[in-house]
């Protein structure tokens, strides 16, 4: 319980990172494009580098519903089981 | 499959030219993975031509920005590899951003430059590299994301084109 | 607002390094409390050598070029405002959202903000063809030169 805690914490601030807003500004359900001004790019560059820090890989067809950080933290814990 | 490029093939591979194709050769490319490259600094280069004869030893280091257009136009030649043309009809493969970008030293006139990159991954047509910039066993320049994408030319129109989808901060 | 109306500007010389190009023209600067905030243009001439091979029959400003004219930026600042030698340390992210054609004026709106006792962070914003166009976005680390 406490890994997956803390992992969504490290989670929002490496998409955090990526949009360029703060931690504390990224909430788990603010639309990346509506709430964040993201492009497609900055959703391509979230899934690069939870590949390369999380070692998990998403598959690209599930870009259009990584919207927000919740859709994200639920989609690295369902691959990483996977993995 | 390890591959050699001297410049003539170089030239083959990227749009850039004179001054501002900066790699001389490919010395081992293995596609799909990693390249090395040579770029030999001369004195006899434009950035060169107007330094007063009194400036200070530092300002003779090579610049930044073409230190780092030399290691994207390694990544460039490595992500090329099997995936046609930089520029064609429709599109072209544009060098997108970067992150941690280390100057960790400098290169001056004589030195010969040795970038390593490394591809991370490809997702949707957007290409992640990490890399290495070398003098000898000094070195000068660490990327940990060097990212590039291959974007329709339609994309690249006048400047009052606006690309709504692109925000800045 | 844009960035020290009020303030004056300065002609940028020459550079006084190797560089690829005298990649700023003017600039002024407001204070504000530690943070200084800086306005920069660049007129960006169709005749520059380096477009010729960049590319051919087809010119963009290079991308590490708005680096390069960031990074002059700051250093002319330096010296003028403060009397101290910075370079760049560390290119934190750069981000290259349109490209920048021949012809048009680039404008900066750069913030700077002590960072450490010797750096400064550069929060800068780079708009083309004289209009509210972001062509990129930078976060950098600068340093003071350890002989200034």
């Amino acid at each position: 319980m406490t890994q997956t805690g803390n992992r969504l914490e490290d989670l929002r601030k490496m998409v955090a990172e990526v949009l360029e807003v703060d931690t504390e500004e990224l909430t788990d359900t603010g639309h990346f494009v509506d709430d964040y001004e993201a492009d497609s790019l900055r959703a391509i560059e979230i899934l690069a580098r939870i590949e390369k820090y999380f070692k998990v890989e998403i598959p690209q067809h599930e870009l259009p519903e990584l919207t927000n950080l919740k859709e994200v933290h639920e989609a690295l814990l369902r691959h990483d089981r996977q993995g | 499959m390890r591959e050699r490029l001297d410049h003539r093939g170089v030239r083959g591979k990227l749009p850039q030219r004179h001054p501002l194709l900066l790699v001389d050769q490919v010395v081992e490319l293995r596609a799909g993975e990693s390249i090395r490259t040579r770029k030999a600094i001369s004195g006899t280069e434009p950035c060169y031509r107007a330094l007063p004869d009194d400036a200070a030893p530092e300002s003779y280091a090579y610049p930044l920005s073409l230190l780092v257009e030399s290691l994207g136009q390694s990544a460039a030649l490595l992500w090329l590899e099997g995936q046609g043309e930089a520029v064609d009809e429709s599109s072209a493969l544009l060098f997108t951003g970067a992150r941690g970008l280390r100057m960790l030293g400098a290169a001056y006139p004589g030195d010969v430059l040795e970038h390593t990159v490394e591809l991370e991954n490809v997702i949707a047509e957007t290409v992640f590299a990490r890399g290495v910039s070398r003098v000898g066993d000094r070195t000068v320049l660490t990327a940990e994301s060097l990212i590039a994408a291959r974007r329709p030319r339609t994309a690249m129109g006048p400047p009052d084109h606006q690309d709504h989808d692109q925000r800045g901060i | 607002m844009t960035a020290g109306a009020t303030a004056r500007w300065h002609e940028v010389p020459a550079p006084a390094f190797a560089a690829p190009l005298a990649a700023v023209d003017r600039w002024r600067a407001e204070e504000d409390g530690p943070r200084t905030r800086v306005d920069a243009r660049l007129l960006v001439r169709g005749d520059d050598p380096n477009l010729a091979g960049h590319f051919p029959g087809f010119p963009i400003l290079p991308g590490v070029f708005l680096l390069e004219s960031l990074d002059q930026t700051v250093r002319a600042v330096f010296r003028v405002m403060f009397g101290a030698g910075v370079g760049l340390r560390e290119v934190t992210r750069m981000r290259f959202v349109a490209p920048v054609l021949p012809g048009g004026e680039l404008r900066w709106d750069i913030r700077l903000e002590p960072e450490g006792d010797e750096g400064v962070t550069a929060s800068a914003k780079a708009y083309r063809g004289g209009g509210d166009a972001v062509a990129a976005t930078f976060l950098a680390v600068f340093g003071r030169d350890s002989d200034a």
